[in-house]
């Protein structure tokens, strides 16, 4: 490695008495190696900077010095040294690795659900921090703190850098599941005008059998339970109470109405560093409604990530289109619609039966729907003593 | 001897300026305190140190290092006389 700093030269030294050129040599501290004779010649290797020192020796003993080969990274640079474009472009790069390494360019950050990136930004640039902000002024230690004051969801967060990338790591508070108190007393109450299905008491008292119809708020399991004394004690009543009830919910479908028609997409791709486009991609379509998607693929070398790499906005642009639908299709929707609020909000429940009911006018479909189901009813609510 | 002779080599063993060689095999030989190479070639080599004037025969002789007052030399040797 030094060799190739220094640069290694071998000389041909012909002539005779070159015994005293090495002694001249090791007299004024030049270093030579590997010498050898060869064919009444000699060969000698020295460091680049000794080569004007031995030329000098040679001539003082009418010797003739011949350079063989050169090795080292020294020579190569040496070529280009009055190649000023070069030496300007390497010395803007070294000042553009330096400057870059030394200013956000990009703030990433990490663990944070509850406190959206958008309010860690805001706060961020509150305290003097942005894009292009000077890393070294940045406080860092300071600015974890006070970020894990200013948030409450924030338990834990740390600002350090990566070269030109201000890394903010966030660790959240786990909110503690509410705690039931073993030794709160309830009872158990119905949420709905039902029939008892099934009843499985875990603890308390069933105020209600099998068959039973009860109403919204009755007591289904009682948290007093009185023992074969008479006497009487509060307890935290729980069971698993299946009843039957009936739920009724109404689909409307207008024969005319507003629909949303996609009519096309829009790619915009720019080359982008750090997440941040080279030119301004303010595209905003002409159309009124559209969804947006950004992507940016970095570019990889072997299995290094590259900071550069290609970003690309889809917009979905969207026609309203005043439609007019036939009865038979606006049923169909209706349909559709059902399906979905079934798979919704009765996915844990068994619908036993369901009475369709239609009704049509001029304006649209109506259809409603009375649901049986089969579900769990009952919570519970706490005894004051 | 004479007491100045004496003295002078009381203070070179004292100081290491005693010539100084260590020889593997037949193929390299290291010199301390070496003075000047006074002649070489690739079967022959002179040297003179500060307290002796010696010669090496042999084949392939080459000088890996030469600085300081350290010498290594490498080869086939086949011969070393003192002179």
């Amino acid at each position: 490695m030094f060799n190739q700093v220094r640069g290694v030269v071998e000389l041909e030294v012909i002539g005779n008495g070159y015994e005293k050129l090495l002694n001249d040599a090791k007299d004024n501290g030049i270093i030579c190696f590997d010498i050898k004779v060869a064919n009444e010649k000699l060969y000698i290797k020295t460091y680049k900077k000794n080569i004007k020192k031995i030329e000098d020796i040679s001539k003082r003993y009418g010797l003739v010095i011949n350079i063989i080969s050169k090795k080292g990274f020294i020579f190569k640079i040496i070529k280009y040294k009055r190649r000023y474009g070069i030496i300007l472009g390497a010395a803007i790069l070294i000042f553009n690795i330096i400057f870059f390494s030394n200013i956000v360019l990009k703030v990433s950050i990490n663990g944070n659900e509850k406190v959206s990136d958008d309010e860690i930004m805001s706060f961020l640039e509150q305290n003097g921090v942005k894009y292009w902000s000077f890393i070294p002024d940045i406080d860092m230690d300071n600015l974890g703190r006070k970020m894990y004051i200013a948030f409450d969801e924030i338990s834990w967060a740390t600002v350090r850098n990566s070269g030109g990338i201000l890394i903010v790591d966030i660790r959240e508070e786990t909110k503690k599941p509410e705690m039931v108190p073993i030794n709160q007393k309830c009872n158990v109450i119905s949420d709905k005008n039902a029939q008892i299905i099934k009843i499985k008491v875990f603890s308390g008292t069933a105020a209600v059998s099998e068959g039973d119809g009860v109403a919204k708020g009755s007591v289904l399991i009682s948290g007093i339970v009185t023992d074969k004394f008479g006497k009487s004690e509060a307890v935290r009543a729980d069971g698993e109470i299946i009843a039957r009830y009936q739920e009724e919910v109404c689909f409307y479908q207008p024969l005319e109405h507003m629909k949303m028609n996609e009519v096309g997409i829009v790619e915009k791709k720019s080359l982008c560093i750090w997440g941040k486009s080279l030119w301004n991609t303010n595209y905003i379509p002409d159309e009124k409604a559209f969804t947006h998607d950004r992507t940016i693929n970095y570019f990889s070398f072997l299995s290094l990530k590259l900071p550069i790499g290609i970003l690309k906005d889809t917009y979905h642009l969207y026609e309203y289109e005043n439609a007019v639908e036939t009865p038979i299709s606006a049923e169909k929707i209706c349909f559709e619609k059902i399906k979905d609020y079934e798979d919704i909000f009765y996915s844990d429940k068994t619908i036993t039966d369901k009475q369709i009911i239609k009704e049509n006018d001029n304006s649209g479909i109506k259809i409603r729907i009375v649901y049986t189901i089969d579900s769990e009813i009952g919570f519970k609510q706490n005894i004051i003593i | 001897m004479s007491k100045e002779n004496n003295a002078k080599n009381i203070i070179r063993k004292n100081l290491y300026l005693n010539t100084n060689m260590s020889l593997t095999d037949n193929t390299e030989i290291v010199l301390e305190n070496c003075k000047k190479i006074l002649e070489y070639n690739d079967i022959y080599i002179k040297i003179s140190t500060s307290t002796i004037t010696f010669q090496i025969w042999g084949k392939d002789l080459e000088i890996t290092d030469f600085e300081g007052k350290g010498l290594i030399i490498k080869g086939k040797f086949s011969s070393i006389e003192f002179l």
